[in-house]
């Protein structure tokens, strides 16, 4: 009984702590042309819209959005621009966790949360040519 | 020559120019640290630590100093949503119930919702580190599901999953076990 209990509890705490459907975020404001792209499915954006791990935000040339996550971090994404939200987990109960961030193209405004704070380049951001590790706390990342 | 030269002179100057960026603004949380680092190769850091400082990615440049903020990204930070805003209310000792004078509060909070679309609200239940630990993960989860029960009677949407009991966990390291202490018997709304 114990060999069949261990995995299946196991498996439940894995699930507890980061289902694959948890929100990370949420889309707070836009303007102009905006989409939320999750596997194949391609969603237009609207306030309240909540994000997934894994989602890609894109903005035509005159679309701008600004995002809230779970740990206060803040993004602005500017026109023109594809950004993966990669990974994301995070423990509310201890405010510690993990976010990667990939810019494909366009600009990304950020005002980092309690992730970046929770322990030494845990928040990071991808570009095509380099990793960056955010420790606090306002930047903006350009890829042309 | 000449001639030859200083157009493909120019040319590498706009090709520079078009290089990818990231640029260090201002840190909004003073007192924590304020940095972004080019980690790509960990054994040769560049780091910007330093408002209004700029590294070009994807070479070997070191970091320069800009006069003003592009106005480019005055625009896109314009376009951050605002920050979270935290409301405490405030319980009496063992008690879930929320206190008539801590109801105003209530109030704040659904006045703070009214003009954020699509908030999240997040509500964490908190004891003091008085009693026993079990009961106090319990009286914490209960504020926490009052007050969010209170919001959802306004017509506000709050996830079961974000209401949570943190019990005397914060109230234990800052003082100690078995005190008593109003702030740490609270419950905390957080709109973001």
């Amino acid at each position: 009984l114990r060999k069949l209990l261990f995995p299946v509890a196991l498996a439940a705490s894995m699930l507890a702590a980061q289902p694959a459907w948890a929100e990370i975020g949420r889309v707070k404001t836009f303007v102009g042309e905006v989409s939320i792209q999750r596997g194949t499915a391609r969603f237009p954006a609207r306030p309240g819209f909540v994000l997934e791990k894994g989602d890609v935000v894109r903005t035509g040339k005159g679309g701008r959005v600004g995002i809230a996550f779970q740990d206060n971090t803040r993004f602005a994404i500017g026109p023109a621009s594809t950004i993966t939200l990669s990974e994301f987990t995070y423990d509310r109960a201890r405010q510690t966790g993990s976010f990667v961030t990939q810019v494909n193209r366009g600009s990304l405004g950020v005002v980092s949360g309690r992730i970046a704070k929770s322990g030494r380049d845990a928040m990071r951001v991808r570009t095509p040519t380099s990793m960056l590790g955010v420790r606090g706390t306002k930047f903006v990342v350009e890829v042309k | 020559v000449r001639a030859l030269l200083l157009p493909l002179g120019a040319a590498l100057a706009l090709a520079g120019c078009a290089k990818d960026r990231v640029t260090l603004l201002d840190n909004e949380d003073p007192g924590e640290q304020f940095a972004v680092a080019d980690i790509t190769d960990p054994a040769k850091e560049r780091v910007l630590d330093a408002q209004l400082t700029e590294l070009a990615l994807g070479s070997k440049s070191r970091p320069r100093t800009l006069s003003k903020v592009r106005k480019s990204d005055v625009s896109l930070i314009g376009s951050l949503p605002p920050k979270a805003r935290e409301f405490q209310i405030v319980f009496p000792i063992g008690s879930s119930r929320i206190p008539q004078d801590q109801r105003g509060r209530l109030e704040e909070i659904r006045n703070e919702l009214a003009i954020r679309p699509g908030a999240q609200i997040e509500v964490a239940g908190f004891t003091d580190s008085l009693g026993d630990e079990t009961l106090n993960n319990g009286i914490s989860l209960e504020r926490a599901r009052g007050v969010a029960d209170e919001l959802r009677q306004f017509g506000f949407a709050v996830a079961a999953d974000d209401v949570i009991g943190r019990g005397e966990y914060d109230a234990r390291a800052a003082l100690g076990d078995e005190k008593t202490d109003d702030k740490f018997r609270r419950a905390v709304v957080i709109v973001r």
